[in-house]
């Protein structure tokens, strides 16, 4: 019996195991076609812009796959990344430090991720619609409150100057919170990059050796037997929607202020992450093997298959290959891996 | 009020299209009232425009959400229908062909959804998900990025691009005639065929109607395949309307408008029941609201602001109502 129930355990693991290797293993032979038709690819700038788009969606991604074991979806992501920039942009041109219009704007993500949860599991709303209606409520917002311009990040001031005067890039002093939050570099490496690894780490224990991430993955797996035990299946589902948005923007600040890092000006753009975000997010962490259905699924998938995503974008767009079959492959690879892991699903079901 | 007319007025109330018709009606009084240009034909025309497409796609989604999935592909077929019609238009092949070749493609589109989804058990918002992306990159390959503009409207209407969606009889645009007799259509389909009962039982307890004898996978594949066709069919008109057509129309705002027209007409996401009349009245709300902010001076942004805050509500009610109408259910048979 024992053995057995190991034995189930070692089998399931394998096959998760190879699941996400066959996304990272399809990856790195992406990466191969294209540096044989552009050794460009192999650049460490390159590198950078991979690395760039990974940040974007991945850890996001992460923050999905927390709600899709529960068989929940977070629609507003995409509205959030881009609402944190905004308020911080608002709150500093109203003459409000960055030590307080910072922790504002994640504090309005982490509201904007508590009224999901409410609505969904309060009034029985299905994710997806409460999701979708907070997503045009917030990108709403976002354009109305910015009026619609991409307006320049706080970030660095300019010692013995005014902000408005011209000031070299050389007299710059980067603001501390600025460079924590995406705007900084630690021995050339974005500081974003950082986080990114940091986070996966915290969230990948989370989900799998975690009180929260059982009970998450219990939740998901069947309801009504996980509140039986015990599990509080309400506040569970709200804390992940919480931290999905709370992730989202966040995030969306690493985005905005990014430029910093090159010595530019951060953009705090009202329509940054959009539907582009969401779905490329909700892609990632299917291509990595979550499904909706609830019950199974694993942090770092999410990070091989934002991992594939961002090397299939950019290596199209390096190759100057048809840039059109980058939507065309990618749904591919959504259905493709979606397919693989359902099989693999039944197989260890029937298996145990 | 007598006892019968507030029994009406109750049992109007509890139908599932109730609510979302008198919103519908008491927001377009507040709009003439507010706005006269309102009343204009010129809004009319733009509304029913609006609405259209939304009733076509949004019937075929009501029909998905009642039988327990979605299709998130439809703002994607709905540009790669009229982008293959216009290439193969431009190929040599006769107008009425290249329509039929491209909603025979908008249908294999569906049926791949379908078999995906059902056969292989791939939850449908990720298939469709999958789906939507390979569209629009089939659209993208076919079209080079370019948008084709139709080039037979150049000359002049004939009666068939007319009634294809191109033209308007007296005041109405054929678009909304279609989608008027589409939703009639298949409202009847809905409600009084083998296929619509079940898509019903299907919806509300998969495995009850195997045990019965519904052939539950046939069912689902169906309803795959006459989302996309009608959402093809849909992108057909509309182009035929704009006499353009390019890669990237429609997309996901306009996935995401089918199913919140079906949404806050009283079709459950959850499946198991839903109601295509109530599935117009939301798509011609959607309308009014685009159109009576626009005549407001309201950017694009308030309506999506407004129309987040409505669908959430209008979920939320519905829900309420639901459990009501079966709590009266009950009590008037106690009653008895």
């Amino acid at each position: 019996m024992n053995t057995d129930v190991l034995r189930e355990r070692l089998n399931a693991r394998r096959i998760v195991t190879s699941r996400e290797g066959s996304v990272l293993l399809t990856s790195i032979a992406l990466s191969l076609v294209f540096t044989s038709i552009n050794a460009m690819f192999v650049t460490g700038h390159n590198f950078q812009t991979i690395g760039e788009l990974i940040t974007g969606n991945s850890v996001v991604a992460a923050g999905q796959v927390m709600l899709m074991v529960m068989g929940d979806i977070d629609l507003s992501v995409g509205a959030v990344y881009a609402l944190t920039p905004t308020l911080v942009y608002l709150t500093y041109t109203a003459g409000m430090p960055l030590e307080f219009g910072i922790p504002l704007s994640i504090l309005a993500a982490v509201c904007v991720g508590f009224v999901n949860g409410i609505v969904t599991v309060g009034l029985r709303v299905p994710a997806l619609i409460t999701t979708l209606g907070m997503n045009f409520v917030i990108t709403a917002t976002n354009v109305i409150i910015s009026r619609a311009y991409q307006n320049p990040m706080p970030g660095w001031v300019c010692p013995g100057q005014s902000m408005s005067a011209v000031c070299p890039p050389s007299q710059r002093v980067l603001l501390p919170l600025t460079w924590i939050f995406g705007g900084g570099s630690v021995f050339g490496i974005e500081i974003s990059f950082i986080w990114t690894a940091l986070a996966f780490v915290i969230l990948a224990v989370m989900l799998a050796r975690m009180r929260h991430g059982l009970w998450s993955i219990a939740t998901g797996g069947n309801t009504a037997g996980a509140k039986e035990v015990g599990v509080n299946v309400n506040w569970t589902k709200v804390r992940n929607f919480v931290l999905c948005a709370t992730i989202a923007g966040i995030w969306g600040l690493f985005a905005a202020n990014r430029d910093f890092v090159f010595g530019g000006t951060g953009l705090d753009n009202p329509l940054a992450g959009g539907d582009t975000l969401v779905l490329e997010s909700i892609a990632s962490a299917a291509i990595g093997g979550t499904s909706l259905f609830g019950g199974s699924g694993t942090v770092i998938g999410a990070f091989f298959g934002s991992l594939l995503i961002s090397v299939l974008q950019d290596g199209l767009f390096i190759t100057g290959a048809n840039v059109q079959s980058y939507d065309a492959l990618l749904g591919i690879a959504i259905i493709f891996s979606m397919v693989l892991n359902m099989q693999s699903r039944r197989r260890s079901r029937q298996g145990g | 009020l007598g006892g019968r007319e507030t029994r009406s007025l109750r049992h109007f109330l509890s139908l599932r299209e109730g609510s979302i018709f008198i919103v519908t009606v008491a927001i377009s009084i507040l709009f003439v009232v507010f706005y006269p240009l309102f009343g204009s034909l010129a809004s009319f025309y733009v509304i029913a425009t609006t609405a259209a497409p939304l009733i076509i796609i949004g019937t075929g989604q009501t029909f998905l959400l009642t039988v327990g999935e979605l299709d998130l592909s439809v703002g994607a077929v709905f540009a790669l229908a009229p982008c293959l019609t216009l290439v193969l238009y431009g190929a040599g092949i006769p107008l009425p062909a290249c329509m039929v070749i491209a909603i025979l493609a908008a249908a294999v589109v569906g049926y791949a959804n379908g078999l995906i989804s059902v056969k292989l058990r791939v939850p449908s918002l990720l298939t469709t998900l999958g789906m939507f992306f390979l569209a629009t990159g089939a659209s993208l390959l076919i079209t080079n990025f370019e948008t084709i503009t139709a080039p037979f409207t150049t000359v002049t209407i004939s009666s068939f691009e007319t009634a294809m969606g191109g033209g308007t009889v007296g005041y109405v645009p054929t678009t909304l005639i279609w989608g008027i007799a589409i939703a009639a259509v298949f409202a009847v389909i809905f409600l009084y065929t083998k296929h619509g009962l079940w898509t019903v039982a299907t919806g509300s307890n998969i495995n009850a109607s195997l045990e019965v004898g519904v052939n539950t996978t046939r069912t689902k594949i169906l309803n795959f395949i006459m989302t996309a066709s009608l959402a093809g069919f849909a992108g057909i008109l509309e182009t035929m309307r704009t006499e353009t057509a390019y890669a990237l129309q429609g997309g996901f705002p306009l996935t995401l408008q089918t199913i919140i027209v079906a949404v806050i007409g009283g079709t459950a996401l959850a499946g198991g029941s839903g109601t295509v009349i109530g599935t117009m009245i939301g798509a011609v709300f959607l309308g009014v609201l685009y159109d009576g902010f626009a005549i407001g001076g309201f950017g694009d942004n308030e309506f999506r602001l407004t129309l987040g805050l409505v669908l959430v509500t209008a979920v939320a009610i519905n829900l309420r109502v639901q459990t009501i109408r079966s709590l009266g259910r009950t009590g008037r048979e106690r009653g008895k």
